[in-house]
């Protein structure tokens, strides 16, 4: 036996972070008038990026959406979700870990948001069409802000409740 | 929860569920690109109606099939009314009122959408039914998911029901204390969401930190090569079904990109 090829912390902390996601994605699920329905999916992809990095963020972000979209009438979407909350996941976490703080958390908010919205803009076009895919672009956008106004006091108020997690975000 | 239904799959000993999970997956993957490339109506109807018959086949109850046409049907509705309404497309208008036109086409080309959302959705749930997941994974790891990647899927499945049953525990203590959270706009039923969240994330987090522990003594991490307590075996049938859906999917795909045929909607 030589040296460690992975960490079992790090798969430990992202598939219990994939299941956060998943429960969230599917706690709240509001149906939207065209190609599904919102959900508080996004403020476990902020979360698992601020408290563990893009890596972490972008595995959790994206599996976590996807099963919850297998498992739910949108299974159509689940290829979708992987691909644009794996990246939301990643460039949040990244944003974070390059500028630490409040800038880095609006940062990582925006990017993420843009993502979100411009990638199922995108998707939407591909499965139902331009015009239907347009309906949802200012629901995206209520749903990854409430992603990004609830994960920044979640993630103060966890750090501060559960200080192991601190540092985390660093690896 | 508008459902909590948190696994599709259906436990039956048919001839779909002994397939190799490999041969499923493959199955997916061209059904999907099949059903994203075409905007054929025949295409897609006949994707639609083999995903039925082998839902039929595999024995999934009735039930379940109009769960997921429940769940699509508002999706389904919007596509075929939004759709013709934003691209009407080229020809005669069939209605006009001030700027919105409805043409032959356009309503051709929103039943097109509507059946490729619907063929697509019974495609994976053809797959989740009747294949367990850690199975699938196993699949996966077999064609070349990094084991790590493949233990991450396995475990955030089994952790599913875990992580649910935490923050179902979490709520309930705290709607015994007073808390509501179903009232308001979205962004305040979200907001309202935080002290539930907080104390599930913790409780998750703990979980995390004894799972870690559990896969570092079994020595997890270590790059030995693994081995696994059930082998997939590729057998005859799996052989005949991999020939059989490569022929008749791939053949659609080529004459797709290479003949250019199935590019409209009729």
């Amino acid at each position: 036996m030589s040296r460690k090829s992975f960490d079992p912390r790090i798969v430990a902390a992202t598939a219990v972070m994939t299941a956060v996601v998943f429960i969230l994605t599917r706690v709240i699920q509001v149906p939207t008038p065209v190609v599904g329905y919102i959900h508080l999916g996004d403020v476990g992809v902020f979360f698992s990026a601020f408290a563990f990095g893009p890596w972490v963020g972008a595995v959790a972000g994206g599996l976590g959406t996807a099963l919850a979209d297998l498992t739910s009438p949108y299974a159509q979407w689940a290829i979708f979700s992987l691909i644009i909350h794996g990246a939301q996941g990643w460039v949040a976490g990244w944003l974070l870990t390059r500028w630490p703080g409040a800038r880095g958390i609006l940062l990582a908010s925006l990017s993420g948001a843009a993502i979100v919205v411009a990638g199922y803009l995108l998707a939407g076009t591909l499965l139902v069409g331009f015009g239907a895919a347009l309906t949802e672009v200012p629901l995206n956008l209520v749903q990854v802000a409430a992603g990004a106004i609830v994960s920044a006091p979640l993630y103060a108020a966890v750090r501060q409740a559960y200080p192991p997690i601190v540092g985390w975000g660093q690896r | 929860m508008t459902s909590q239904r948190l696994d599709l799959y259906v436990t039956r000993d048919t001839w779909l569920h002994r397939l190799d999970p490999r041969v499923k997956t493959w199955a997916v993957l061209l059904a999907g690109i099949v059903g994203l490339a075409y905007k054929h109506l025949l295409v897609l109807a006949g994707l639609l109606l083999l995903t039925h018959l082998a839902l039929l086949l595999a024995r999934v109850p009735g039930e379940r099939v109009r769960w997921l046409w429940r769940g699509l049907a508002p999706v389904l509705l919007l596509i075929l009314i939004l759709q013709p309404l934003f691209a009407p497309g080229p020809g005669p208008d069939l209605l006009r009122l001030g700027p919105v036109r409805l043409t032959q086409s356009g309503i051709l080309e929103g039943v097109s959408f509507a059946l490729r959302a619907a063929a697509l959705a019974f495609v994976v749930a053809l797959l989740l039914a009747t294949t367990q997941p850690t199975a699938l994974v196993q699949g996966l790891v077999r064609v070349g998911l990094p084991y790590a990647w493949g233990l991450t899927i396995g475990l955030a499945i089994r952790y599913l029901p875990t992580t649910y049953g935490l923050f179902v525990t979490v709520r309930e203590a705290q709607e015994a204390r007073g808390w509501i959270v179903s009232r308001g706009n979205f962004v305040k039923r979200a907001r309202a969401h935080v002290p539930v969240l907080v104390a599930t994330i913790i409780a998750s987090l703990r979980l995390s930190d004894s799972l870690g522990l559990a896969l570092a003594a079994r020595g997890l991490g270590y790059p030995a090569r693994r081995t696994t307590l059930h082998h997939l075996h590729f057998g005859a049938m799996d052989w005949i079904v991999t020939a059989l859906v490569t022929a008749v999917l791939g053949g659609l795909i080529v004459l797709r990109f290479v003949m250019g045929l199935g590019g409209r909607a009729w």
